[in-house]
C-alpha cells in the first residue's frame, strides 16, 4: 500500500461533488454503516452485495470515501482509474442498458494491462491473459464474453485465480438495466445481466460484485435476481439509510470541529470558521421538515458550500463565524439545486462573454438541453439517462445554444461542478465505443424534470388561453360580420340610406373581418394574441393621431383658401 | 511486550475443491497458489485422531506420555506441512515461499486468516523430519518439539472477516467483565479436585462467584451487559458444533451466533474474546463452526480445543489461562505460548483462534501475582471423564 500524505481537502464542503479518498477527514456520520456494510461484504458466503439507498443519500460518497478505503485497508482490491492529478480513484463500471457488454469492455481493458504485484522479495508482473479465454481481440471478447454470462463468470474466475487479493467489482447505477430500456428491446440485456448474477452466485471463487442502485428499484431488482435462480444465500443486501438529524448536524459541523483527526489535525485550525450557535441545527431541521427532491445531502452540501463561499474571509488568517442571518439570506433549502445549477451556468456564460440580458435565456436553453438527459418513469420518479454526444449536439443546434457545446460540457463535467458525466458506452450493433453523457447526480434529474413539468404546465396554460382567445375572436368575427351583413341587406332592400347606419355597417364589417383574420392568423401560425392587442392599441393611437393631423391639415388648407 | 513481525497466510476456498493460499509479509502479498482441499481435510482428521490417541493414552496410562504417540502427531503435522506447500496449480512456486520463510531469523507472528469451513489446526504443523524426534522417554519436555508451528511461531488463526472494531484497545483491567458459563455438574466436581493454590486462583476471579449454568441465563445476562462483557468463558461438554450445559440444555453454533449478535452495540469498546473449554470446539462443522460464530460483530475469535480434553486438566488449564491473561497483562498469544510449553504435551490440545495481541491493561504499580501453576498439568490428575458432547439428539 502506498503511503498517503495527509492533506486537507481544498474546500470543506462539496456541493454536488462526490467525497473521495482525499476527503476522508471530512467524511462524517457513516462509520457504523461502513463497518456493517464491510462485514456483510466480507462474509465468505457473500458473492454479490447489493447496496441500495434513496436518491441523494450519499451512495457514491459512501463508497468512495467510506467503504472502499476501509476495505482496501482490510486487504480487498478495487480496480483503479487514473483521475485528475494522477490520483487513482476506484473504477466504477456504469451499468447502462447493456451491463454485460459494458463490464466486458472494462474487463478487457483491465486484462490487457499487465498487473504488477509488489511481493516481499520484489515486484513481479502477472499476466491476466488467461482471463481472455482465448478471445484475444477486443471485438471477439466483447462479442462472446460480453453476451454470454457463463463465459463472463469464467473470465472473472480466471482473474480471481491470478490476483492475490479479493477483487471487488463495483457496478454503479444498477437500476439502469431496468430503466434505460424497460420494454422488450431491453429483455435480452437484462437476461444477460441477471444470468451473470445467477451464475456468479453459484460458484465460489475469490472475487465479489458490489452493485449500487436506488432503493426505488430495489424491489424489482431483487425480484429479477431471485426469480432467475440466483443463490439467495450468496446475494446480500445493504440499505444505506438517510442520515438522521444528528448525522446531518455532524456532517455540517465536521469542518468546524475542534477534535483532532488522526493524521490530519484539527479541522477548525485549518478551515478557520465556525457556525453561530444553533445554525447547524436550524439547517438540519429545515432539511428534515421538508421532502427535498433529490435528497437532503446534496442540498446540505450546496447550502453549506454557498454559505462558506459567501462568508469566507481570504488571507487574514482570522477565524470567522457564519450567522443565522447569513443562512437566512440564502433563501431556505428549497430551490438550492436550482440556484446551484443557475449559478454554475451563469458563471460560465459570464466567463464566455455573454451579457447579463443574454445569460438568462441561455440558461433556459441549457436547461432544455439537459432535460434530454432525464426521463420520467411510470411510477413518477425521474431518472438520468444516457444520450449520445451527437444527439445532444444536434439538439443544442436546434435550441440555438450560444455557448460552445463541448467546452461547456467539459466545464459542467469537472469534479468541482459535477453536473454532467461523460460515459463511454459500447454500441451493441457496431461494437464501437460511443461517447455519451448523463447527469452526474440524480438530484439534478429530479430538479430538471420538475422544472420541465412546471414549464410544461405553464405552456399548457398559455396554449389554453390562446385557444380561448382564438375561439372568442372567431365567434366575435362571425357575429359582427353577420350583423353587418344583416344591416347591408336591410339597407339595400329597404332603400333606407341613413348615414349612421351606413357607417355602423361598414365599421361592423371591418371589425368582424379583422377579428376573423386575427383568429385565422393565431390558429394558422400560432401567433401570440398579445401581438394583436399591441397592434390594436398602436392602430387606435395611430388613427387618432392621423385624424388630428388631417383635421389640422384641413383647417390649414381652409385658412389658405380663405386668404387667397 | 515486543511485537514480532506479522506473516499472514490467507486461506480461501476455490470452487469447493481447492484452497487458495496467499502468503503475506505484513500487507505485501505473494501471488497465490492452490492446494487440494480434500487432502488437507483428511490430514486434519488424522492429526486430531493422533492427538486424541495421545490424550486417551495419557488418561489410561500412568507412565504417560508416549514419545511414540507424540511422534505420530508430529508425523501428521509433517504431512500437513507438505500439503500446505504442495501446489496443484497457480503461478507461485511454494518452494520460493518456503525458502523465504525459513530464511527469516526472527520468531515471527503468523496469522492464518481463513474463510473456509474446514478448521485446520495450523498450529500442529511440524516442519522438520519427525524421524529425529525421540522414540522413548516421558515426552513432557517441549524442548525437542520446537518445530511444531505453535511453538516455533506465535501462531493464531482468525476467521476472514473485517477486523473487529476495538481490536487495538486493551481491556481495562478493572472493567473487564468476564462471564463464566459452566456445566454445573462437571464444574462442581472438578473444582473439588483443585489443589490449594488453584483454589486461590479460582477464588480470586470474582466472576466465578456468580457463574451461569443455563443458556437462558446466559442470553439474558448477555442482553443486559453485552456492551461490557470482554470475556466469555465456557467450561462444559461440547463438540465442534454445540455446547452442552446440561442434559436438557444445549447451544448450537447457529443459536450462539443469533443470540450473541451484539447488533449495534460495542462502539468504542474493546472486543469480546471467547474461551470454549470443552471437547473439540475447534474442530468445526459442515455448516460452520465456532470460528465463524465468534469471528464477527464485536467478537474477535476464541480459544478452543482440537480434540477431546480430560475434564480436570481442562479445568486447570482454563484457570491457568485466566490467571495469566487477567493478572499478568500478557497478550493471548504470549499466554498460550507459555502455557503450551509449561504444560507439555497436553497444551497442544488448545488452539488460538483469535486475534493474538489482546491483553488486559494492568495498572503500572500492580505487581504480577505469584504463579500458582508451576507444575506441569499434563503430569497431574487429568480427570476420568472427557468434556465431549454426550447427548444424542434425534
Amino acid at each position: 500500500m502506498s503511503v498517503r500524505i495527509a492533506t486537507w481537502p481544498k474546500t470543506p464542503y462539496k456541493g454536488l461533488s462526490v467525497y473521495g479518498p482525499d476527503d476522508i477527514p471530512l467524511f462524517a456520520s457513516r462509520d457504523d454503516d461502513v463497518y456493517r456494510c464491510a462485514e456483510v461484504l466480507g462474509l465468505s458466503t457473500t458473492r454479490v452485495l447489493i447496496l441500495h439507498g434513496s436518491t441523494g443519500c450519499g451512495k457514491s460518497s459512501f463508497l468512495r470515501a467510506g467503504l472502499i478505503p476501509f476495505l482496501e485497508g482490510e486487504g480487498f482490491f478495487f480496480r483503479k482509474e487514473k483521475a485528475i492529478e494522477n490520483k487513482p480513484k476506484a473504477l466504477f463500471v456504469r451499468s447502462t442498458d447493456v451491463p454485460l457488454m459494458t463490464l466486458a469492455e472494462e474487463l478487457f481493458r483491465f486484462i490487457e494491462a499487465d498487473f504488477v504485484l509488489q511481493r516481499p522479495v520484489g515486484p513481479k508482473t502477472l499476466s491476466l491473459a488467461a482471463a481472455k479465454l482465448g478471445f484475444d481481440t477486443r471485438e471477439a471478447f466483447l462479442g462472446n464474453v460480453g453476451t454470454e454470462p457463463d463465459l463472463m463468470v469464467k473470465s472473472l474466475e480466471k482473474i480471481a485465480e491470478i490476483l492475490p487479493r479479493t477483487l471487488v467489482l463495483v457496478i454503479d447505477q444498477g437500476e439502469e438495466v431496468l430503466t434505460l430500456k424497460p420494454g422488450p428491446e431491453g429483455d435480452v440485456y437484462r437476461d444477460q445481466f441477471f444470468g451473470l448474477i445467477k451464475g456468479f452466485s453459484r460458484v465460489a471463487f475469490d472475487l465479489k460484485l458490489l452493485i449500487a442502485l436506488r432503493t426505488e428499484y430495489y424491489g424489482r431488482f431483487e425480484d429479477e435476481v431471485l426469480s432467475r435462480g440466483a443463490s439467495a444465500a450468496q446475494v446480500r443486501y445493504y440499505r444505506l439509510r438517510d442520515l438522521s438529524r444528528e448525522g446531518i448536524i455532524a456532517a455540517i459541523e465536521r469542518p468546524t470541529s475542534t477534535a483532532e483527526i488522526p493524521g490530519y489535525g484539527v479541522p477548525r485550525d485549518h478551515y478557520k470558521f465556525r457556525f453561530a450557535k444553533g445554525v447547524p441545527e436550524r439547517i438540519a431541521d429545515n432539511l428534515m421538515k421538508r421532502t427535498v427532491p433529490g435528497g437532503r445531502l446534496p442540498v446540505l452540501q450546496i447550502v453549506c458550500e454557498r454559505l462558506y463561499n459567501k462568508t469566507r474571509h481570504d488571507g487574514h488568517g482570522a477565524e470567522w463565524e457564519i450567522t443565522e442571518s447569513e443562512y437566512a439570506s440564502l433563501g431556505g433549502v428549497e430551490g438550492q439545486i436550482r440556484a446551484y445549477f443557475t449559478d454554475v451556468l451563469a458563471e460560465w456564460a459570464s466567463q464566455n462573454g455573454l451579457k447579463e440580458w443574454q445569460i438568462e435565456k441561455e440558461i433556459e436553453r441549457w436547461r432544455d438541453l439537459l432535460c434530454e438527459l432525464t426521463v420520467s418513469q411510470a411510477d413518477g420518479t425521474a431518472t438520468a439517462v444516457l444520450r449520445r454526444e451527437q444527439e445532444l449536439l444536434d439538439q443544442a443546434s436546434a435550441l440555438a445554444i450560444k455557448l460552445d457545446f463541448k467546452a461547456t460540457m467539459d466545464y459542467l463535467e469537472h469534479d468541482e461542478r459535477r453536473i454532467v458525466r461523460r460515459v463511454d458506452v459500447v454500441d451493441v450493433a457496431s461494437g464501437q465505443r460511443v461517447n455519451c453523457y448523463s447527469l452526474a447526480h440524480e438530484a439534478l434529474a429530479l430538479f430538471l424534470r420538475h422544472w420541465k413539468s412546471v414549464r410544461q404546465e405553464a405552456r399548457n396554460e398559455a396554449e389554453s388561453r390562446t385557444r380561448a382567445i382564438e375561439r372568442f375572436l372567431l365567434w366575435f368575427g362571425i357575429l359582427v360580420t353577420g350583423t353587418a351583413a344583416v344591416f347591408t341587406v336591410v339597407w339595400v332592400t329597404s332603400g333606407y340610406a341613413d348615414p349612421a347606419l351606413k357607417t355602423l355597417t361598414i365599421v361592423s364589417a371591418l371589425y368582424g373581418l379583422i377579428a376573423l383574420a386575427e383568429s385565422w392568423l393565431i390558429k394558422r401560425f400560432g401567433l401570440d394574441p398579445r401581438i394583436f392587442l399591441v397592434l390594436h392599441i398602436f392602430l387606435e393611437n395611430y388613427l387618432r393621431l392621423l385624424k388630428r393631423i388631417l383635421t389640422r391639415l384641413e383647417w390649414f388648407l381652409g385658412q389658405r383658401a380663405k386668404k387667397s | 511486550m515486543v511485537e514480532a513481525p506479522v506473516i499472514g497466510v490467507d486461506i480461501k476456498p476455490h470452487k469447493g475443491v481447492w484452497l487458495k493460499v496467499v502468503w503475506n509479509e505484513g500487507t505485501i502479498p505473494w501471488d497465490p497458489y492452490y492446494i487440494d482441499r480434500g487432502v488437507v481435510r483428511t490430514i486434519t482428521d488424522d492429526i486430531r485422531r493422533a492427538l486424541a490417541e495421545l490424550v486417551r493414552d495419557a488418561m489410561s496410562n500412568s507412565s504417560r506420555f508416549s514419545s511414540q504417540l507424540l511422534k505420530e502427531v508430529a508425523n501428521e503435522g509433517r504431512r500437513l506441512y507438505r500439503a500446505l506447500f504442495r501446489r496443484e496449480f497457480g503461478e507461485q512456486d511454494p518452494a520460493e515461499v518456503q525458502q523465504w520463510l525459513e530464511a527469516r531469523s526472527e520468531r515471527d507472528r503468523i496469522m492464518f486468516r481463513v474463510e473456509d469451513r474446514i478448521h485446520v489446526p495450523w498450529g500442529l504443523i511440524y516442519d522438520r523430519d519427525p524421524a529425529a524426534l525421540p522414540e522413548t522417554g516421558p515426552g513432557t519436555n517441549a524442548g525437542p518439539y520446537e518445530d511444531f508451528w505453535c511453538l516455533k511461531y506465535q501462531l493464531s488463526t482468525v476467521y476472514f472477516l473485517v477486523r473487529p472494531r476495538g481490536l487495538g484497545r486493551p481491556f481495562p483491567s478493572d472493567d473487564l467483565l468476564m462471564l463464566p458459563v459452566v456445566n454445573r455438574r462437571v464444574f462442581d466436581r472438578t473444582s473439588g479436585c483443585l489443589r490449594g493454590p488453584e483454589q486461590i486462583v479460582l477464588g480470586r476471579i470474582r466472576a466465578f462467584k456468580d457463574p451461569v449454568y443455563r443458556s437462558s441465563d446466559l442470553f439474558r445476562r448477555w442482553q443486559e451487559s453485552r456492551d461490557d462483557i470482554g470475556l466469555l468463558y465456557f467450561y462444559c461438554h461440547a463438540n465442534g458444533e454445540r455446547i452442552e450445559l446440561a442434559p436438557d440444555d444445549e447451544i448450537t453454533v447457529q443459536r450462539l451466533k443469533e443470540e450473541l449478535d451484539p447488533k449495534s452495540g460495542r462502539a468504542g469498546k474493546p472486543v469480546c474474546i471467547v474461551f470454549l473449554n470443552g471437547c473439540a470446539t475447534a474442530s468445526g462443522a459442515p455448516d460452520g463452526g465456532f470460528l465463524e460464530a465468534t469471528g464477527s460483530r464485536g467478537f474477535c475469535g476464541f480459544i478452543g480445543t482440537e480434540t477431546k480434553v480430560p475434564d480436570v486438566f481442562a479445568m486447570r488449564f482454563g484457570l491457568a489461562f485466566l490467571h495469566d491473561f487477567l493478572y499478568r497483562g500478557q497478550t493471548v498469544v504470549e499466554v498460550m505460548d507459555y502455557l503450551r510449553r509449561r504444560h507439555w504435551p497436553l497444551g497442544l490440545i488448545y488452539g488460538t483462534y483469535c486475534y493474538p495481541l489482546l491483553h488486559v491493561q494492568l495498572p503500572e504499580e500492580r505487581e504480577p501475582p505469584e504463579d500458582h501453576f508451576v507444575e506441569n498439568l499434563s503430569c497431574a490428575d487429568l480427570g476420568t471423564e472427557q468434556l465431549d458432547a454426550i447427548m444424542i439428539r434425534t
